[in-house]
């Protein structure tokens, strides 16, 4: 972002009907200069239509533009990865040429980003809105149909999709884990692909079509939450084939409380509080004169204030200086559904920002993938954000469609397309070299990413697709009264799960969240009265729920084991003899409850957590939320750990050995582990999992 | 009144010494190695040799008495002038209380002015000791052999029979414990607690996770099952696992206030099928 677009005036999307400036194309727009341009516009539109109203909504607007602006600059402090993240100004700095690119490409969405230059710059400057899109006469809407639903839920689906990677980095901790982005991106997408063929005006329809779909995709907790605040929101609109601003913003308040319900103990601070302080807040704003578009308008502008408190709730974000990630997802999403009543249209980056970015773990972890003796098969996932030079090239008349009919020619998966005078490239190819010497005929460089496909592919093996709403596969008929259904990843760990009788396993783990649908195609084929579930993570947990609550042909009983080692610990112990299911789920639950987990992973990124300095690479060890140890040394963290959780009258550690850790490495914590604690009973299990080199569980 | 011998076999786990001076005969049960054909006794081996041979990979089989030789034992009695009270091994792992039956019946052609009475213990170890040692106290109190017979049968479903074995795999390989699907998988660290049902056989009743959680088990048993908890007498019998018998008397003596009476070694006879690390809490409860 550019100093000049910083000096301009805070402006947002005049919101009185009639008022709409003229459409711009969008891709007429070169800079500032058309940005100027609307602004003024707008201005003087504003000020000769209602002024006390517009100046009031421009700038609440312009309020709440700089509350994503907010937000996105936290995520892109993430992004940044810069060594030192002491300061937003110096990691903005550091990183200039990235952050240029992500605000440009989220701009390129419409986004309002705010660029602080000065820490105590009091007013936030608000980049103007460029205006590119045609906008169609939608201002005066009193009733929302079912159709306009349609079209704002895939733009709301589309923006989220453009943004996930954004979501993702809004981590807690630097561990890989589950994606928030991409469980909330892969919830709607679900919901999309339900409606996705349907014709229909019907308000309720379409949202309970919509909000199936979503409940059955749902992954991670905050897909859940998402999927439950449809579904209430549904249930709000039920018999209504279109619905007023009040009788909309009820069916919200409605989705809100079905979000809280769906949460055993609500949290605040999370996607929960933005959802509920917004829809309240819109709600309250109401009026007769009120329409459909300024009932979502305030929605998002206090969707943004209200994630912009998030840090001021939840310390865990303020420590890790980042906003709720499911509140970001969840602006993503309303932001889409709002723009697209603005008449925008979103345009779908997303093979761009699939193929952008592999968590940088992940792709560690799979180095593998391509050893000394591999045979190049996939290509290059080659990425470039080129900023086109006037010196080399007409900026304004570049051609971008010769452009692709080159990168056509030596690869394929081909996206490119311009903003302004970055073109962005994506490109699976052998040759990425001759990509960047084309590229470099016409511009220079922002960024490039040159990912050898091998290693991708295998995390795309892992990225789920969402699924769209289908019929159930029949289920067997029950045969036995007890069957059991686990989540879990690695050889080791699947075989001792299986042992203990678990039937089906759901496959996933840390960072890939299954599915509501994933879970009702493992009990579909679970012949039994009862199935006990093992979800093995707490973010998996909503979904399993979730999924007991609509699967209808046994009793579910959820055992909210929090990870494989809890899980296997309660599995172990079970008596499925008993006649009781009740009794045996209690007794499971009990026995995770007498036992502390623990886990040790590379960290993936610098941070400051708790007071402890965690340098990328270092091994950080985590027991129930904490971070407890962070060390260089692997087997040093390994062994802090081991004290922290054998503290107490524990007696019994289990151990289990990860993909990456070997035998000797583990004979060598053996010995150490029989010197922290003698009389402690240690068995080590060979589990196989991914991420975490040990998982420890003290009893 | 005619006087009569209690008699016993070596399943009962109770010291040659002991039983002598309770004026308790015995038969011994034999056991091998499979890897020679040396047969021996308890009183041939000490224990510690045995469970040291059997942690070395050591497969030990037993062999059960015969009637013949019961007859002789039961015979010389006879000739003492005294009436047989055999107390046996459960029928339910050994066929030597069969062959006791047999040789009583034999003998009831030869000698009918004298009674053989024989009791099916369904226990083994030192619960089948325990009963021998109530039932000797019994007779202390002038019970009859007829009476003292009564009062061992009326022990015997009321006998707690509790143990835990560090290793399922020996009473799997002896076949004396069909384990129920709970009892299969991978047992790293996974601790039955077994007992001894009123058909002596061993039914494994709970697993739990680790050494100490079963130890706290058994003694969780006596606390929910023994008929009078802070009186009474209690026997621990242990496969060279002195340290860990130790930890569950004083589990129960902490609890109730109980002292246990014997604590006593798992013979080689029991302990080719249980293993070593096996631990065995007795005591006179309400049930099986």
């Amino acid at each position: 972002m550019s100093e000049e677009m910083n000096k301009q005036q805070p402006i947002d999307a005049v919101e009185k009907p009639g008022t709409e400036a003229k459409p711009v194309a969008v891709k007429t727009v070169t800079s500032a200069s058309a940005a100027t341009k609307k602004t003024s516009t707008a201005k003087k539109t504003g000020a000769s239509k209602s002024k006390t109203t517009t100046q009031k909504m421009a700038k609440s607007a312009a309020e709440a533009a700089a509350k994503t602006a907010e937000s996105a600059k936290k995520a892109l402090k993430i992004v940044a990865e810069s060594k030192t993240v002491a300061s937003i100004k110096s990691a903005v700095t550091e990183t200039k040429n990235a952050a240029v690119a992500k605000i440009e490409e989220y701009s390129k969405g419409k986004s309002k980003i705010k660029k602080t230059t000065n820490a105590k710059n009091a007013k936030p400057k608000t980049v103007a809105k460029p205006k590119r899109t045609k906008k169609k006469n939608s201002g005066g809407i009193k009733y929302l149909g079912g159709m306009l639903l349609m079209k704002m839920a895939r733009g709301g689906a589309m923006l989220l999709r453009s943004n996930a990677e954004e979501v993702n980095k809004l981590n807690v901790f630097p561990v890989p884990d589950g994606d928030t982005g991409d469980n909330m991106r892969m919830t709607i997408e679900s919901g999309i692909a339900a409606i996705e063929n349907m014709d229909s005006d019907n308000l309720a329809e379409v949202m309970r079509t919509l909000s199936h779909g979503m409940l059955l995709g749902a992954r991670g907790n905050s897909g859940v939450i998402l999927s439950q605040f449809f579904a209430g929101t549904a249930k709000g609109l039920e018999g209504k084939d279109q619905a007023d601003p009040a009788t909309f913003g009820h069916a919200l308040e409605m989705g809100v409380k079905q979000a809280y319900a769906s949460v055993m103990t609500p949290t605040e601070g999370t996607v929960l509080t933005v959802a509920r302080e917004s829809v309240e807040y819109a709600v309250s704003r109401v009026t007769p004169e009120s329409t459909i578009r300024t009932l979502f308008a305030d929605l998002v502008k206090e969707m943004h204030a209200s994630l912009e408190r998030t840090p001021e709730i939840l310390a865990v974000l303020k420590e890790a200086d980042v906003v709720d990630s499911g509140g970001a997802g969840l602006l993503y999403i309303m932001d889409g559904f709002n723009r697209v009543l603005n008449g925008e249209e979103i345009v779908d980056t997303s093979a761009a920002v699939s193929a952008s970015a592999p968590a940088p773990a992940v792709s560690a972890v799979l180095f593998d993938a391509f050893g000394s003796d591999s045979e190049m098969t996939y290509g290059y996932c080659t990425e470039l954000l080129v900023r086109l030079q006037s010196k080399k090239t007409d900026v304004h008349a570049f051609d971008v469609d010769a452009l692709k009919v080159f990168l056509a020619s030596i690869g394929d998966s081909v996206v490119a397309f311009q903003t302004d005078s970055i073109v962005k490239i994506h490109v699976h190819t052998f040759t990425p070299e001759k990509v960047l010497a084309h590229c470099r005929e016409f511009g220079e460089f922002l960024t490039v990413k040159i990912e050898n496909m091998s290693l991708q592919h295998t995390s795309q093996l892992e990225d789920a697709k969402p699924e769209p709403a289908e019929e159930k596969p029949e289920s067997a008929p029950a045969s036995k009264k007890y069957g059991v259904v686990a989540v879990c990843i690695g050889e080791g760990i699947e075989q001792l799960y299986r042992e203990f009788g678990t039937d089906e396993i759901v496959q996933g783990g840390q960072t890939q969240n299954p599915s509501t649908n994933d879970f009702l195609d493992a009990f579909a084929k679970v012949p039994a009265e009862h199935i006990f579930v093992f979800p093995n993570n707490g973010n998996i947990l909503m979904a399993a729920q979730q999924a007991a609550e609509l699967y209808d042909k046994a009793t579910i009983h959820v055992i909210p084991s929090k990870n494989i080692g809890t899980g296997y610990v309660a599995l172990s112990t079970a008596d499925f003899s008993e006649e009781d299911p009740e009794a045996i789920a209690l007794g499971m639950t009990e026995a995770m409850k007498r036992v502390t987990a623990g886990y040790i992973s590379p960290s993936i990124r610098d941070a400051e957590i708790n007071g402890v300095q965690i340098k990328k690479g270092d091994t950080i060890g985590i027991v129930e939320k904490q971070i407890v140890v962070s060390e260089t040394d692997r087997m040093a963290a390994a062994c802090g750990l081991v004290k922290k959780i054998m503290e107490g009258d524990k007696f019994m550690l289990t151990v289990f050995r990860g993909k990456d850790a070997d035998a000797a490495e583990q004979e060598a914590l053996n010995a150490a582990i029989s010197d922290i604690c003698p009389d402690a009973e240690v068995y080590f299990m060979d589990g196989g999992q991914e991420i975490y080199p040990y998982i420890f569980v003290a009893e | 009144m005619k006087d009569y011998v209690i008699f016993t076999d070596s399943a009962c786990d109770l010291s040659p010494s002991l039983l002598k001076e309770w004026g308790v005969g015995y038969r011994n049960l034999s056991f091998r190695f499979n890897d020679s054909e040396t047969e021996y006794s308890n009183e041939d081996m000490d224990v510690k040799t045995f469970y040291d041979k059997m942690r070395a990979g050591g497969i030990a089989k037993t062999a059960a008495v015969n009637a013949d030789a019961f007859a002789s034992d039961f015979e010389k009695i006879i000739a003492e002038g005294k009436d047989v009270l055999y107390l046996g091994f459960s029928s339910g792992l050994s066929t030597t209380f069969n062959s006791a039956r047999i040789a009583a019946e034999q003998l009831k052609e030869k000698y009918p002015d004298s009674k053989i009475l024989i009791v099916d213990t369904l226990a083994a170890s030192a619960g089948q000791g325990l009963m021998v040692y109530l039932t000797v106290e019994e007779k202390k109190k002038g019970a009859t052999v007829e009476e003292a017979a009564e009062f061992a049968k009326g022990l015997v479903p009321r006998m707690g029979i509790w143990f835990t074995v560090d290793d399922l795999v020996y009473l799997k390989r002896g076949g004396r414990v069909s384990p129920t699907a709970a009892f299969v998988g991978n047992l790293l660290g996974i601790k039955p607690v077994l007992y001894m049902d009123d058909a002596g056989h061993l039914i494994p009743m709970v697993k739990v996770r680790g050494r100490k959680t079963s130890i706290t088990t058994l003694a969780d048993k006596y606390t929910e099952m023994a008929a009078t908890k802070e009186e009474g007498t209690v026997y621990i019998s242990h496969g060279d696992c002195l340290k860990d018998a130790q930890a569950l008397a004083d589990i129960l003596k902490e609890r109730h206030g109980i002292e246990v009476s014997i604590i006593t070694d798992v013979g080689p006879v029991i302990g080719a099928h249980s293993g070593p690390g096996t631990l065995a809490l007795f005591f006179v409860g309400t049930k099986r």
